[in-house]
């Protein structure tokens, strides 16, 4: 497979094969400027890959087009194979099927990303009936236990609820739930605890981390905020203008951070974690004038 | 739901009673009065004397207007000038014409339009969709009494494919009846419908972009699905607040498709009305059809608090 | 709003800049603003421009089909078509005119009472708005107008407050939020009168979607005038109107379909130019 060698994909060295990969994404919608312009990562089985990068980095258009969800005006290239299977140029009904029970997403949105005129169960049973066959006492079964296991209490009351009588927490593991009933094995998470209490965020945080080592999930988790990502996740990739600028283990991307724009994001940690949600203050320098940089081992040269 | 109910007639009450003071100002306005306007300028003062003593009209106004009022509330709603007869012998007859044609009218602005435009939603990056969003555009914007004289014109007097030279009652023969309403149905439909679809389809819009669509594509939902399931039932909401604008926007019309197609309706009478300067029986089709519109909008707004939870919960 | 949220609503194009002026200057934008200053241009220069008087029958030469002479063909008098059409540019665009100066006259200051006044004059006032507007609008202008008396001015006059709750309800809305914000604050605090912190402050963020509003009602006016004028309540006869004219067209339509047809499609072009042109002042002054 021919790809710029000059940037540094997620690839670890790995036993076990990737469940999802992407080779040399380009998204593209016809401006002077790709969305995403060359993007390379792996997703393994009870993973967490952490994507860090500020807003219009082409983060969350990453995992769109993984999903067959990008615009109808974007222009998608490249290679995304799932379990093996190429879905870059695949038939829409292809990729409607790999939805649901193969990736599934959840947003930042939490109230507003369900319906609000449907109550819980039928939403969630919706989910479930798009992408398994099973009979209505089993289907009640699977959502209960889903519920059960991103710890919501109060099941049967949450059941009947709509979303509005629920909080944005609440919610956000409803929507987790959701996306475990349907089966996938790979759940993107698009600024999952953005939007919530920074209590709530920490909660749901290590619910992901949670159902990820006991369903051995592939996430990819994307945040702007690289201190969240640091706390959960194995593997980072830092993105800027729809590339990778820096990879590697967490630790190490953390620890040693090579890149100017990787330095300027963990500077915008707030010192005391979660007192204040500041977005990042963007030193006056052009980033791309710097190379790629991979954890792996060697620094790579544009 | 009651609650909600008695906040609304907070508001509904005081509008409602506005309204029967401008149906009521329109005897007023009149330039030298009724009984001035009723003889045509004559200016024998023994018969404007006798007209002001028979209609009541040499009583103070507001005395007038409790007179009326309060005979409104019985159900009377005085002598037609132009006839003599109670205005709701005058009134009575016409109603039949109106609410088959309003009521047709309505329907098929509800189906055609709820269909259309949820096509042109779905269809909205396509040449189909954005043509018909486009049509509906042209739709909104032409004249009734234009298109309906076209095709009377066309396909009554020239082709004579329908008739166009009045009311059949359906008691002289379906298919005569039938044939005599249905362009006038058609025709009074055409702006309802364009109304319909464009607000149809920015809320189909506004559902199929909204975060829970998203969500539900990414858990691999089906396309026929969402829109069927997840997008329409958020739409008829906003269809729902649109009834009352619809009957108003229909009821508009009714007055160009009644004298076009020589119909015996309310617009008709209307027209009639100010022909024969009747100002009791125009005064009294007016209120009548602003009550009913604004007793529409009660009903929509009690329908749309059963089915909405959101709605429920803010009023109980 | 995420970008994510954004680029799947598509509302935002993530690269690529449209400028203002492209957008606003459509080829549609321009042939409309042409028609609406041609209607205005040949509704002021009529009497100027017109090769016939709109008055002067020919009972010799009725129907005429289009010519040399009469470029539109003869009416049912045998009256030229074109110069009617000409003059009825004159009434339609006049009519227009006094509609919008009076539901501009009576709405806007309705509205910023309304809206920055509150309480009971706002609570009252707007009941009076509700009642008003569930009042069928053509229904209502036929009452008014058979009341006051048949004629372009008046019934326009009527039409004209038929319309002004529309404008006074969208400019109480818009004020209402405008009310608390911080910079009406700061002008109150340094010494600024009410009156004149609603001159300076408020009007202006609040105008832009009564602008786009005044067009969209400018449109239906034409039309609604056009139809008063069809039901015989409008300009008096035999003085040309375009809805008069088709009316009387419409009794010959066997004989001479044409003559529906070309008043007709005058109304729809002038009307439809007047709301895309409230269509792009939209784009252009950014209502939503």
């Amino acid at each position: 497979m021919s790809q710029p060698s000059a940037v540094p994909h997620e690839s670890e060295h790995h036993d076990a094969e990737p469940i999802l990969s992407v080779r040399g994404l380009q998204v593209d919608f016809g401006g002077p400027h790709q969305a995403v312009a060359d993007v390379s990562l792996d997703l393994h089985a009870g993973q967490i890959l952490g994507v860090a990068g500020q807003s219009g980095s082409g983060k969350s258009l990453t995992a769109l087009a993984a999903l067959g969800l990008a615009p109808t005006n974007a222009d998608v290239s490249g290679s995304i194979r799932f379990k093996g299977r190429e879905l870059v140029g695949a038939k829409e009904s292809e990729r409607a099927k790999v939805r649901g029970s193969g990736m599934t997403m959840i947003f930042q949105e939490t109230v507003t990303a369900l319906n609000p005129v449907v109550q819980i169960e039928r939403q969630l049973e919706l989910a479930l009936r798009a992408n398994v066959a099973c009979s209505k006492a089993e289907a009640k079964d699977r959502i209960v236990q889903a519920l059960q296991d991103v710890q919501l209490r109060d099941v049967s009351r949450v059941l009947e609820s709509y979303p509005h009588e629920l909080s944005g927490g609440m919610c956000q593991r409803v929507m987790i739930a959701m996306a475990l009933v349907c089966g996938a094995d790979v759940l993107f998470a698009d600024e999952p605890t953005t939007a919530l209490d920074v209590t709530v965020q920490r909660e749901v945080m290590d619910i992901i981390r949670r159902i990820t080592d006991e369903r051995k999930l592939a996430v990819m988790l994307i945040s702007h905020d690289i201190g969240v990502l640091d706390e959960v996740s194995d593997r980072l990739v830092v993105m800027y203008r729809g590339r990778v600028i820096e990879t590697g283990p967490s630790s190490a991307v953390i620890a040693r951070p090579q890149h100017p724009y990787t330095k300027a994001l963990i500077n915008s940690i707030p010192r005391i974690h979660g007192s204040h949600n500041e977005f990042i203050e963007m030193p006056p320098l052009d980033f791309e004038e710097f190379a790629p940089v991979d954890h792996q081992g060697r620094e790579v040269v544009a | 739901m009651m609650r909600m109910f008695l906040r609304r007639l907070r508001v509904v009450i005081p509008t409602l009673f506005l309204i029967t003071l401008l149906s009521f100002m329109l005897r007023v306005i009149i330039p030298g009065g009724p009984a001035d306007a009723l003889l045509g300028g004559s200016d024998n003062p023994d018969t404007i004397k006798m007209i002001n003593e028979r209609y009541g009209l040499d009583r103070p106004v507001w005395e007038q207007y409790l007179s009326w009022i309060g005979g409104v509330l019985r159900g009377d709603f005085g002598i037609s000038y132009a006839t003599g007869l109670p205005v709701v012998d005058v009134i009575a007859p016409r109603l039949a014409s109106t609410l088959e044609i309003v009521g047709f009218g309505m329907v098929v602005s509800l189906v055609l339009g709820m269909a259309i435009g949820m096509f042109a939603a779905i269809k909205r990056e396509t040449r189909v969709g954005r043509f018909v969003f486009a049509a509906s555009g042209l739709g909104v914007s032409v004249p009734v009494f234009w298109i309906s004289t076209m095709c009377a014109g066309i396909f009554g007097a020239m082709l004579g494919l329908l008739p166009v030279n009045g009311y059949v009652p359906w008691f002289s023969g379906v298919s005569a009846h039938l044939q005599s309403i249905t362009m006038p149905v058609l025709l009074i439909a055409v702006p309802p419908t364009a109304f319909t679809i464009r607000h149809v389809r920015s809320a189909m819009v506004a559902a199929l972009d909204s975060p829970y669509v998203r969500a539900a594509r990414a858990m691999g939902v089906s396309s026929a699905r969402i829109h069927f399931d997840l997008a329409l039932r958020n739409a008829v909401g906003p269809v729902i607040t649109f009834i009352p604008f619809l009957a108003s926007t229909l009821v508009g019309e009714l007055v160009i498709i009644d004298v076009v197609f020589v119909l015996p309706g309310l617009g008709a009478s209307i027209v009639d009305a100010v022909h024969f300067r009747d100002f009791a029986a125009l005064q009294a089709i007016v209120l009548l059809l602003a009550v009913a519109v604004v007793m529409l909008s009660l009903i929509a707004d009690l329908v749309l608090t059963a089915i909405d939870p959101r709605r429920r919960k803010a009023v109980s | 709003m995420t970008i994510a949220q954004q680029i799947t609503t598509g509302r935002t194009a993530p690269v690529g800049k449209r400028t203002r002026s492209d957008r606003v200057l459509t080829p549609t934008v321009v042939f409309t603003l042409a028609v609406v200053a041609l209607v205005i241009a040949v509704g002021l220069l009529a009497p100027l421009i017109a090769p016939f008087d709109p008055l002067t029958t020919n009972s010799g030469n009725t129907f005429a089909s289009p010519s040399a002479e009469h470029w539109l063909g003869t009416d049912q008098a045998g009256r030229d078509v074109l110069s009617r059409l000409m003059y009825g540019a004159t009434a339609s665009f006049r009519g227009t005119a006094i509609a919008v100066a009076v539901f501009m006259v009576i709405g806007v200051p309705w509205g910023l009472a309304a809206g920055y006044l509150g309480g009971p004059f706002d609570e009252a006032s707007m009941r009076l708005a509700d009642a008003i507007l569930s009042i069928p609008g053509l229904v209502l202008a036929v009452a008014i107008t058979g009341v006051v008396g048949s004629g372009l001015n008046m019934s326009m006059v009527a039409l004209g407050f038929i319309f002004s709750p529309s404008i006074a309800m969208l400019l109480r809305s818009n004020i209402l939020p405008i009310r608390r914000a911080d910079y009406l604050l700061v002008a109150r605090s340094l010494g600024v009168s009410n009156l004149r912190a609603a001159f300076r402050h408020v009007l202006p963020n609040a105008f832009a979607p009564v602008l786009v509003q005044a067009c969209s009602l400018a449109s239906i006016a034409m039309i609604v005038q056009a139809a008063l004028g069809f039901l015989g309540l409008g300009v008096n006869p035999p003085h040309p109107s375009w809805g008069g004219d088709l009316a009387d067209a419409y009794l010959f339509f066997t004989e001479a379909p044409f003559a529906t047809v070309v008043p007709g499609l005058v109304i729809v072009l002038a009307a439809f130019s007047i709301s895309r042109i409230g269509d792009a002042l939209r784009a252009w002054l950014h209502v939503g």
